[in-house]
Order: structure tokens, then C-alpha cells, then sequence
């Protein structure tokens, strides 16, 4: 037992005698008084009690350099604090320390609990490094906010203490049970996680990092009216007979029934509406009772919904998002609101409610990306010195990054120099040679793209796809090209002006099997493919001027222009020269023609895949950017399609895939764009599988919406669905040359890590999972197994 | 009012209409610049009493292995074709096998299909299956209703659509039944209604000359 008598006095306490017994320490908490990180002062955040009839808690912050002053002795007590595992209140080993006072020049402050309003808590981001806790006091003060720098703090990087290898402040905070001393993923919440013994902690619904300490009634009313707690719905439907009885809603669509875990969800705060219209006793018997229960559950949503947003509505600064507003939220704004939304939320129950939780989530994002373009917009007013911070902060992911302390990357991405005919001229000798090497010239097309303008796409297209060979002479070039014609030509004679071959046999048609699973043994159909293709090539991109059929006026009625709109629906192809069975489509012309035979001459090329829907899709920006060029058309196809399926083609795989990757975005960008990230992926500059990295990273900018809102498969499907051409391209791709970076990083860090422990086989055993020895901890937190699927994620170029 | 989610799934040929007539129907809208529908989409329709979920999957039947997670739990299937082509026709038996195959229901006999001849804004001489042709087809196959529609024109959309909803309705509640468990079997027999026969309705009388032919036209 360590005894000191108090030298200073606080201001704020007057009791001379009173002794302060240390209950709470925290090395390497900051104080940070500029914004130069030289200017930080590390020091102890403790809590410390003040002993009397009615303890008295205090938080405190001290300067290291104040107990340095203090000597050595005083230094330790804040040091065996921090280590202790345990935190008993009524240990006899109690700690009593000097209390400084609030010096302005040191920072240092020390103040009860119960003068503390609330806790402003920021876990850390990759943006910031370091978590922080700002400290607003009821007089209205604010204390210099903690930054927590657990990287040198003791108790995160004692040994017996490892930390999480998975950051958890998703789930922050952690209940108070779960807490084992630094167990919390990072300073702050191991302090808030203490602070919770001593005081009343509400976390404000409205403002997830706003903690309020021992809050009023009206500040408990304001903040905890949770509307949309994720689970007071299907707690509700748990809690009832409803969940078994006759419901409307289809068992497989039920919720899970909660009641069956036994303990309660530790992170629900239980507090929103809805879980608050339950009465203790809810275990209603009746299904009709439930339902009562459920309907007015709903009414206070109603009521405190409208509040709600009405209040934010109604400020300027939602005025320009108004307009993109769901139609059940923009109600909201309107006088009778009040109405519209009760009878929005009444008339539905719970289907309503399920389907608000995507008009939420997507609410949600429009307001996100107002946010984002209005702060690209003023990042573009600043000097051009700061753009480069401002792409580096294009990649914030925090998942990948938790799990290891390595730098972020940054990309390398300049869309706004696309290489132009100059530079690329300059890239060529006299002979056509190259005098760059094809990664260069691969890293350039990724960096920068190709200028829109001129011809140039035509040229550098056949290049990044393989149809020219890059190391050769013009003349050796077109020599090869002429061979490429040739077959193009050969190959398409095989079916143009020879009908016989739809009538084959062994190509006639068959009617849909059930042998779908194992397609690759079902007869070939070349009539069958020959009037999908048609049909698909008739309904794709049709608002490019080359895909354009002479417009028909609408107002001229069918009986006085019969031929006309006959014609219109005739083919006059080579393709299907026997219209009978195409049935009603739209009007065809030469260069949806022409497209088409591409595509059928492709099933003659390549004759186990065949036509798959999609393919249209892939090609018509081709031949747009080709001028209708057919042979480089489909030679350039022909290389699309071997990066888009691979050596062997198992349609299988790719039909598995989302359609996102399936027709590589096609369809989630304007043309335009679809033009500009096809090039990128098509260099296979860092990665063959590109295409993954950016569905990652349009995913990831969707994160939070996706986690916080949806829930069934339907809502997450149809929130993708509503992406299309939302999303913005350029930050996208930067986004996905981060996350390539960040995991091609992370997997070397793996392997290096790995390789420096294989000498020392005593500590694998340690590492193996289940493997306690005696409950000793692990000394290194176990590296994760690579699958072989990851790894080849690595590979590029082809 | 409670609410049902339905899930309807539209089979059918490449290019019968399947996305138009989802779309005319939930968003009162037709383009002519549909694309063709890769793997499966769907929409939902909200509706007074129930939210329905409408899974247009794609006509080529390589995608179809897809199928087995879309179709579970359907609780009614859409057989589209177009009646310009007979082909489109003659393969609505395959599609209706398909959809049993892979779907699996409790009771296939009584599954419930509606049958939809697209297109019937196209001039008279192009048509290839008669209505009569069609009619036959669906009373051979346990009465399915028949509608003749529009996408395009928005004809008999609505009134075919109401008509899966109410057998899709009758199927969920039945559905329902067979979902709990077997110790309630001696209550069950004796609570349960007795439900009427799934098809005693005939469909409406199809009506070409519909006062709903106002052209929507083309939204691009």
C-alpha cells in the first residue's frame, strides 16, 4: 500500500485531506495542443476516486512530464495500474496518488464525473491514426481531447495482453462483461468500458459517437430514440405467439427467432421504439394481441419518425437532397406530412417496413454522395499542391487495414492525361516498333486511358487486347493481320449463304432441357443460338447512332403504312434469312446485322461455349469503337472473350458470377465510361481479375449502407440493382488500385512474416488454434492461411 | 392488413416480353430498349394488401442452373410467350416442366401457372397461335389461365397480374398450412377450411379491344 499526501489542490475541490486512490491508468494518451505532431504531450489518462462517505470519481489526465517531476515512485504507481488484470474496487492494494491541478500551461485537468456532459468518441480510422476521446464538460467547456496511441501504450503491448486481430468497433462498445482489461480493441473503449462502472453511459442514437454521462431524462428521450433498431422488429415476432401462428409473412421469410439464443444480444441497446413498446410481460398468447402490439409499435415510429425528420428535413442543408428523396421520406417535407407518413407506415406493417429499409439505405447514400461531391468540389477550388492528398484519401479501408499496421497506398491513377496520338506516336520507330516495352506501355493505358479523341481507341485497342503483336514490325504486323482476316472470313463462311447448316441434324433445333446443370452435353443448337443473337443484338445499346434504325413516326396509323412497318420487322439479313420464328422485335438494320454475324461467327469459332447472353453486351462497344469494323471486331472480341472465360471455357463459372463481372460493368456505367474501364481492365496491369478489385470497391463505398439497412438477399440484390450508373468511375478505380495495392501488400507482409518464424518450430505449436499450453497466450497472433484463389488474385499480365 | 410477400417468377423464350410486362406492371412503363435480361432480376410490386416479388429470369436456358435458388418458394409461375411465334409457343411445355423440376412444389398438379400470349399490338397478319390454339393448350394442363397482352400498349397487364396475385395468394396460404409442423396434424384437419378448388375461376374474358390500349410508347 502506497500512501502520498496530496500536494496541489484541484481548484474545483477544496478538501485538503482527501485522498485519491488511482483506480484507472492509461499510458500514452495524448494531448495534442497543435496541429504538429511534435507538439503532442504523451500522458496517463487515470480515473481516480476520491474517497468519502459518497466516493466522488474523477477523470484525469497528467502530463508525463508532471510525473516525471514527481519522481520515479509516483511514475510506477500510474504503471502498476495500468498492468493490473484485474479491477476490483475493493483491492487492498490500493494505489493513492497526488491529484494535480489544472494548469493551463500543462494541460493537465481533473474532473468529477458528474460534471461531465459527454464523451465525444472517435475509434481509429485510417484516416486517423489514433482513436480520441473529447471531453465536454455541463458548464459548457470542452477538455483537450485524449488521443490514444495504443501502439506505445503498456497495456496494449505487454505481451500476456495481446491485442484482437479483428478491430471490433463495429460492435463498440462491448459489454461490460466481456471485458477482460485491455481486451478492447484500442484505449478508448477499454477507458469507456471502465467509465461504465462509475457512471450511467448512454451512447446517443442520433450521434453513434456521442456518449452522454449520466443523461437527464429529456437527454435519454432525445438520444435513444432508435427507429430503426435492426432487430426490434423480429424481436417483436420472437417475443409472440405471431412468429408461429398463421403469419403472412412466408415461413422462410420469417425472422429467426431470438428467443432461442439465451442470452441477449449484448450489443442491442434495446432502446428504440419499438423495443420499448414492449411490455415487460409481452409474452402475448394471442396472435391478435402480437398484432395489436406490433400496430402500435408502429404508431410510435410514426410519431417519433415524423419528429425526427421533419427536424432534419427541414434544414437548408437537406434542401438540395429533397428531390432525390424516396417518395415516402419526401413526403416528410410536406405541411400534412404528419398524413402521408402515418398512412405510409400503417397501411403496410411490416412488409412496409422491411421495404423502408432500402428506401433508407438508399437515402442513405444519396445523401453520402452529395456529401463526397460537394467535398471533391471544394477540394478542386485549392491549390493543386493538395490534390494529391486528395486522391490519397481516396482509399479508406479499414478492413483490410485493421489486421495489419502497413501503409496505406495510393494510387497512381491520371484520368484526367489520357495518352493522346502524339505520345503514342512517340512510342514507335520508324518501322512500327516499339521502342517502350508492353508493360510500360500496359501501366501508361491504366494510369491514364485513351484520349477520346481521334481514332486512336481503334489503334490501341488491338494492341491491349493482343490481336497485334506488340514486338514487331508494322509490316510483320500486317502481314499477321492478313492471316486474321483470312480466317475471320473462312470462319464465317462456314454459316453465311449455307441455310443447310440450321437445318443439320446434328444442329437442329432442341426444345429446353432439364439438363441445364450439365450444359456443356447438350446437342449444339445453331438455330437456336442464331435467333438469340438475334434477338439480343436487336436490343443492345440501341441508342448508339450505328445501332439507331431510321425512326418510324408514331403518329402515322398502322392501316395507312402496313409495308412500311412490315418491313421494319423483315429481315433482309444474312443471318436469319427465315424470319418465321423470330417472332415480334424490334426493327433490325445493317449494323445490328452485321454485329450479329460477328457474334455467330464466334459460336463457329468457338464452338464449345457457344452464345451466352451477355456476349452482345461485350461486343457492341467493340464494334462502336471499330467503326464497324468487322474483322478487327471480332478478333478484338475473340480476346475479350479468352480474359472473360479463360483457356478452357466452363460457361458454368462465369454464369455464377454476378453480372457485374459477367459483362464486366456494362451495364453500371454510361457507354462512355464503359469505354474507359474496359481498357483499364483489359491491360491486366496489376491483376487478371481487375474486374474484382472494382466490384470490391464499389461494394466497399457501400458498405455501411448495405451493413446497417439490408438484410435479406432480395434487398441487398435490388440495392446493387439501383447502382447502375451511379457510380463514379474514376474514384471507383482509384478505390480498387488501394484495395489491389493494400492486399497485394498484405499478402507479402503474410509471407515475410511467415518465412522469418519457420526457424523457430517451437512457436508454431503455439500458434496452432486450440492449443492453450497451459494457458499461456500466444506470443503472435496467428497469420491467416492464404488460399491458392487469393494468390492467383496476384496474377497479371497474360 | 397484413402483408404477403409473393414470389411470382416469369418464365419464358428469349425476347417474349418478360422483363416489358414486369415492367409494365410495376412501373407502368415500356421501352422498347430492353435488354436481354442476364441470369435473373427482379422487381417488387407493392400493392394494398401485398408486396409481390416478380423474378424475370432470362430466356436462355443455360442460366437456368441459376434457377434452382430463384424459383424456391415461388408461389406462382408466369409462362409468357409471343404470339408471333409459334416457337415461343411450343416451348412453353418445356418451360412449365422446367419450372416443376426445379422448383420442386409440395403439389405439382396444382401448382399455379398463368399463361401470357405477349405482343397482341402487332398487326393480325403476323400472328402465329391462335387465341383458340393457346385456350386448348392451358385447359390440357389443369386449366391454367390464359391472357392475351400488350406490354407495350399496357393491355390486359393489370388484369393478369391480379389474377396471379389471387392464386399466388391461394397457394402461399396453403403453403402455410403444409409448413407446420406434423404435431399439430389433429387440429389442423379439423380447423382447416375447406378450400376451393384452385381453378373454378376461369380467366376474365380476354378483351383485344381493351379501353386500356393508349399507347405508353417509348420512354427514351
Amino acid at each position: 500500500m502506497v500512501e502520498i499526501k496530496r500536494s496541489d489542490i484541484p481548484a474545483s475541490t477544496s478538501r485538503d485531506d482527501d485522498r485519491y486512490r488511482l483506480v484507472y491508468s492509461k499510458s500514452k494518451v495524448y494531448v495534442n495542443p497543435t496541429a504538429y505532431a511534435r507538439d503532442n504531450i504523451p500522458g496517463f489518462v487515470a480515473l481516480v476516486k476520491l474517497e468519502a462517505t459518497n466516493p466522488i470519481y474523477l477523470l484525469a489526465w497528467i502530463p508525463e512530464t508532471l510525473l516525471n517531476e514527481k519522481g520515479t515512485s509516483e511514475w510506477d504507481k500510474f504503471v502498476k495500474i495500468e498492468e493490473k488484470a484485474t479491477w476490483d474496487d475493493e483491492d487492498d492494494d490500493v494505489v493513492l496518488i497526488d491529484l494535480p491541478t489544472q494548469r493551463p500551461e500543462s494541460y493537465a485537468f481533473s474532473v468529477p464525473l458528474t460534471s461531465i456532459y459527454s464523451l465525444l468518441v472517435q475509434p481509429p480510422t485510417l484516416s486517423s491514426w489514433y482513436g480520441s476521446i473529447g471531453i465536454n464538460l455541463i458548464n459548457g467547456d470542452t477538455l483537450p481531447t485524449l488521443h490514444f496511441h495504443d501502439d506505445e501504450s503498456r497495456s496494449f503491448t505487454l505481451p500476456t495482453l495481446p491485442r484482437p486481430l479483428v478491430d471490433n468497433t463495429s460492435t463498440y462498445p462491448p459489454p461490460p462483461t466481456h471485458v477482460a482489461k485491455s481486451g478492447n480493441s484500442w484505449g478508448g473503449e477499454d477507458l469507456l468500458s471502465r467509465l461504465r462502472s462509475y457512471a450511467h453511459i448512454m451512447r446517443s442514437t442520433l450521434q453513434p459517437s456521442l456518449f452522454l454521462i449520466d443523461p437527464s431524462r429529456a437527454d435519454i428521450e432525445a438520444h435513444s430514440t432508435q427507429i430503426f433498431a435492426d432487430d426490434a422488429v423480429d424481436d417483436i415476432l420472437a417475443q409472440s405467439s405471431f412468429a408461429n401462428s398463421h403469419s403472412p409473412v412466408p415461413a422462410h421469410r420469417r425472422p429467426r427467432p431470438i428467443s432461442t439464443s439465451p442470452l441477449p444480444n449484448p450489443y442491442s441497446h434495446r432502446s428504440s421504439v419499438l423495443h420499448r413498446s414492449l411490455s415487460p410481460t409481452s409474452n402475448i398468447q394471442s396472435s391478435s394481441q402480437a398484432r395489436m402490439a406490433l400496430l402500435q409499435s408502429f404508431s410510435n415510429i410514426t410519431r417519433a419518425t415524423r419528429h425526427a425528420a421533419q427536424n432534419i428535413l427541414s434544414h437548408p442543408l437537406a434542401k438540395p437532397i429533397v428531390p432525390h428523396l424516396p417518395d415516402p421520406v419526401r413526403s416528410l417535407v410536406n405541411a400534412n406530412g404528419e398524413w402521408e407518413w402515418g398512412s405510409w407506415v400503417e397501411k403496410g406493417g411490416v412488409g412496409e417496413f422491411e421495404s423502408a429499409r432500402v428506401y433508407l439505405a438508399r437515402w442513405a447514400r444519396i445523401v453520402a454522395e452529395e456529401g463526397e461531391r460537394s467535398r471533391r468540389r471544394e477540394a478542386q477550388t485549392l491549390p493543386s499542391s493538395s490534390l494529391e492528398e486528395e486522391s490519397s484519401t481516396l482509399g479508406i479501408f479499414e478492413l483490410l487495414h485493421s489486421t495489419s499496421n502497413l501503409p496505406t497506398p495510393k494510387t497512381s491513377r491520371d484520368p484526367s492525361h489520357p495518352i493522346d496520338e502524339q505520345l503514342w506516336a512517340k512510342w514507335f520507330a520508324e518501322d512500327g516498333r516499339p521502342t517502350v516495352r508492353i508493360e510500360e506501355m500496359k501501366r501508361e493505358v491504366f494510369r491514364r486511358g485513351v484520349s477520346t479523341e481521334g481514332k486512336l481507341r481503334q489503334i490501341v485497342w488491338p494492341f491491349i487486347l493482343g490481336v497485334y503483336e506488340w514486338d514487331a514490325t508494322r509490316f510483320e504486323r500486317e502481314q499477321k493481320w492478313d492471316q486474321k482476316r483470312k480466317l475471320y472470313h473462312e470462319l464465317k463462311d462456314q454459316w453465311c449463304g449455307v441455310p443447310e447448316v440450321f437445318d443439320r441434324p446434328d444442329v437442329i433445333e432442341v426444345r429446353p432441357t432439364f439438363v441445364s446443370r450439365f450444359q456443356h452435353i447438350l446437342t449444339k443448337k445453331v438455330a437456336q443460338e442464331r435467333h438469340r443473337i438475334d434477338v439480343d443484338c436487336r436490343r443492345t445499346d440501341r441508342t448508339q447512332p450505328l445501332f439507331v434504325t431510321p425512326p418510324t413516326n408514331a403518329s402515322i396509323s398502322k392501316s395507312t403504312q402496313p409495308n412500311d412497318e412490315k418491313s421494319n420487322y423483315q429481315r433482309y439479313s444474312t443471318i436469319s434469312p427465315n424470319m418465321s420464328d423470330i417472332g415480334a422485335q424490334s426493327p433490325t438494320n445493317e449494323h445490328i446485322d452485321r454485329h450479329a454475324s460477328i457474334l455467330l461467327t464466334y459460336n463457329f469459332y468457338e464452338k464449345d461455349l457457344g452464345y451466352v447472353q451477355g456476349m452482345s453486351d461485350l461486343c457492341a462497344p467493340i464494334y462502336v469503337v471499330m467503326e464497324a469494323n468487322e474483322e478487327l471486331t471480332f478478333w478484338c472480341f475473340v480476346e475479350v472473350m479468352h480474359r472473360m472465360v479463360g483457356p478452357s471455357p466452363l460457361p458454368e463459372h462465369g454464369i455464377k458470377l454476378n453480372n457485374w463481372v459477367l459483362i464486366a460493368f456494362k451495364r453500371e456505367f454510361p457507354f462512355n465510361e464503359v469505354l474507359r474501364l474496359w481498357e483499364v481492365l483489359w491491360t491486366d496491369y496489376y491483376s487478371n481479375d481487375f474486374v474484382l478489385f472494382v466490384a470490391l470497391a464499389v461494394l466497399e463505398s457501400h458498405r455501411d449502407m448495405i451493413l446497417r439497412y439490408l438484410v435479406e438477399f432480395d434487398e441487398i440484390l435490388k440495392y446493387c440493382n439501383e447502382l447502375s450508373m451511379t457510380i463514379e468511375l474514376d474514384t471507383t478505380l482509384a478505390q480498387a488500385e488501394v484495395l489491389f495495392l493494400s492486399f497485394a501488400q498484405f499478402v507479402a507482409d503474410v509471407d515475410r512474416r511467415k518465412a522469418e518464424e519457420l526457424p523457430t518450430p517451437s512457436t508454431s505449436g503455439i500458434r496452432r488454434r486450440g492449443t492453450s499450453e497451459g494457458g499461456t497466450p500466444p506470443t503472435t497472433i496467428s497469420l491467416p492461411t492464404l488460399s491458392e484463389n487469393l494468390r492467383e488474385l496476384l496474377n497479371a499480365g497474360r | 392488413m397484413g402483408r404477403v410477400l409473393l414470389k411470382v417468377i416469369i418464365l419464358g423464350d428469349s425476347g417474349v416480353g418478360k422483363t416489358s410486362l414486369m415492367n409494365q406492371y410495376v412501373n407502368k412503363r415500356f421501352s422498347n430498349q430492353y435488354k436481354a435480361t442476364i441470369g435473373a432480376d427482379f422487381l417488387t410490386k407493392e400493392v394494398m394488401v401485398d408486396d409481390r416479388l416478380l423474378w424475370d429470369t432470362a430466356g436462355q436456358e443455360r442460366f437456368q442452373s441459376l434457377g434452382v435458388a430463384f424459383y424456391r418458394g415461388a408461389d406462382c409461375c408466369v409462362l409468357v410467350y409471343d404470339v408471333n411465334s409459334a416457337k415461343s409457343f411450343e416451348t412453353l411445355d418445356s418451360w412449365r416442366d422446367e419450372f416443376l423440376i426445379q422448383a420442386s412444389p409440395h403439389d405439382p398438379e396444382n401448382f399455379p401457372f398463368v399463361v401470357l400470349g405477349n405482343k397482341i399490338d402487332v398487326e393480325e397478319n403476323k400472328r402465329q397461335v391462335t387465341q383458340k390454339r393457346a385456350m386448348t393448350w392451358c385447359q390440357s394442363k389443369g386449366n391454367i389461365p390464359y391472357f392475351e397482352t400488350s406490354a407495350k400498349e399496357a393491355i390486359n397487364v393489370e388484369q393478369a397480374f391480379q389474377t396471379v396475385a389471387k392464386n399466388a395468394l391461394q397457394q402461399e396460404a396453403e403453403e402455410q398450412l403444409l409448413d407446420i409442423p406434423p404435431m399439430l396434424d389433429v387440429n389442423l384437419t379439423s380447423n382447416r377450411p375447406s378450400l376451393p378448388s384452385r381453378y373454378v375461376d376461369y380467366p376474365d374474358p380476354i378483351q383485344l379491344d381493351s379501353e386500356n390500349s393508349q399507347s405508353y410508347g417509348c420512354n427514351c
